[in-house]
């Protein structure tokens, strides 16, 4: 819900200016945005990205129960901007929401973003022996950041090229 | 006996091809979707965050 909320309100404010650029330029800076970033998963530049360093609280758990500690990280994680950032893609992600100025559109985004980001968290205990194997997963998958960054890398160029092929459809319409 | 490639190395290649598909399924479509297009690198770059949990 959460999720839905920031892509939303992402979506409102570029509503808001969307119409002062025309397509082809916003789909333009997408990819451009997206090729830096997939450069940088490769290692080829070097650069940090803004986030908040910082993870849900393990704690709430403790303090407001197993139930309503999983719907507090979900919203908590649910926001994007609340929790760190590994990878350049949920900028990306927020690029598109403004760009497309579709408050709709960034909503669906936003729900497929935070569903892909919490799936791991609730498919791991059905995969895993115990709870406290679950608790372990993301440490686990950390080893695996290259792979990662890898897949990133990937998401991001293919992002800039179908970024690249819609401002070049748009362009063949004027 | 051939050893079995870790699971690591086929959700990577796994990742690829949906990504692949995707893009030329959008690129081939006579109705270009962008918005749809978009779509599969939200569900990559979402579950790639799961260290930041």
């Amino acid at each position: 819900m959460s999720s839905t909320t920031v892509g939303l309100a992402l979506g409102a404010i570029g509503e808001s200016f969307v119409e002062k650029v025309s397509d082809g330029p916003r789909l333009y800076l997408i990819g451009i945005l997206s090729l830096i970033l997939a450069l940088r998963e490769w290692k080829l530049l070097q650069f940090s990205i803004p986030e908040f360093k910082r993870q849900t609280e393990k704690t709430w758990a403790h303090e407001f129960g197993p139930e309503v500690a999983s719907a507090m990280w979900g919203i908590h994680i649910g926001l994007g901007f609340g929790t760190r950032i590994n990878h350049g893609g949920f900028w990306v992600l927020v690029a598109i929401a403004l760009g497309f100025g579709s408050p709709k559109y960034g909503a669906i985004l936003m729900l497929t973003y935070w569903l892909a980001r919490t799936l791991p968290v609730w498919v791991a205990p059905t995969l895993l022996d115990s709870t406290s194997e679950a608790m372990e997963l993301p440490g686990a998958a950390l080893l695996q950041g290259r792979l990662f960054e890898r897949m990133v890398g990937i998401g991001l160029l293919s992002t800039a090229v179908i970024a690249f092929v819609g401002a070049a459809r748009v362009a063949s319409l004027v | 006996m051939k050893a079995r490639p870790p699971v690591s190395k086929t959700i990577e290649v796994i990742s690829y091809l949906v990504l692949v598909s995707a893009l030329t399924a959008e690129a081939l479509s006579m109705r270009f979707n962008l918005g749809l297009a978009l779509l599969p690198g939200a569900v990559i770059f979402g579950w790639s965050q799961i260290g930041g949990l």
